[in-house]
């Protein structure tokens, strides 16, 4: 698993515990191969900053 | 800097804003799909215009959709989109031409047997799409009632407005 994959998992599996939708999360990991690059960092962008407000928030 | 949220509400307002911007990459990232998938297999078709505005937010009936089912309207708009242009590719452009985007989606039982056939059909004619078709056809396959709105609403747009879809068989002959 590529570090950015990494990231990506380790991100939603945080999310997935302070109950964002599981279904939505794991179907953005299982297409994530099949974006592009710049796709993927948008999407674990968006990811990690959702982590971030919400960690922030609590 | 992130700002802080101090209750409950605010967090979950803020993790909406989150969820509507995954929607709209989903929508473009569908779109791009579907273009790159039309250009490669029918050169001329263009209906990305047709699911993307499928996905925008709203349903044949007019209701306002929240980020989640946003979402999960592109993802569907996405799959019948690339679908149909799948089922098009072996066709010639004049009976693309006189093949509505009803006369496809209309007659489409989704189910099982549906999603096997999309798989099969994006393995033959656009392997680089079939596993990002699968993926998404078993995200959505649960979502029958949604899945139902989305086909009567790309049907209602494109009978209403085929420019939605364009087809030019000239500069492509």
């Amino acid at each position: 698993m590529n570090t950015r994959k990494a990231k990506l998992h380790e991100t939603i599996e945080r999310l997935i515990a302070i109950h964002e939708d599981a279904a939505e999360l794991r179907y953005w990991e299982s297409i994530f191969d099949n974006l592009s690059d710049q796709e993927q960092e948008m999407v674990l962008s968006n990811l990690e900053h959702e982590l971030a407000a919400v960690k922030e928030a609590q | 800097m992130e700002p802080a949220f101090e209750t409950d509400t605010e967090t979950e307002v803020a993790m909406e804003g989150f969820r509507e911007e995954r929607a709209e990459m989903l929508q473009d990232i569908t779109k791009r799909k579907i273009a790159e998938t039309a250009l490669l297999l029918t050169p001329g078709l263009d209906i990305a215009a047709l699911a993307t505005f499928a996905a925008r937010g709203e349903t044949f009936v007019g209701k306002k959709l929240d980020a989640r089912e946003r979402l999960n309207y592109a993802a569907i708009a996405g799959f019948l989109g690339l679908f149909y242009v799948l089922q098009l590719s072996g066709m010639e452009k004049e009976a693309i031409a006189a093949r509505g985007i009803a006369a496809t989606l209309g007659t489409m039982e989704f189910g099982p047997d549906l999603l096997e056939k999309a798989s099969a059909l994006a393995r033959e004619r656009m392997p680089s799409a079939a596993s990002f078709m699968e993926k998404t056809g078993d995200f959505i396959k649960d979502k029958q009632s949604l899945i139902e709105d989305v086909r009567r609403s790309m049907i209602e747009l494109a009978t209403n407005d085929p420019g939605l879809i364009s087809l030019n068989l000239n500069e492509h002959a």
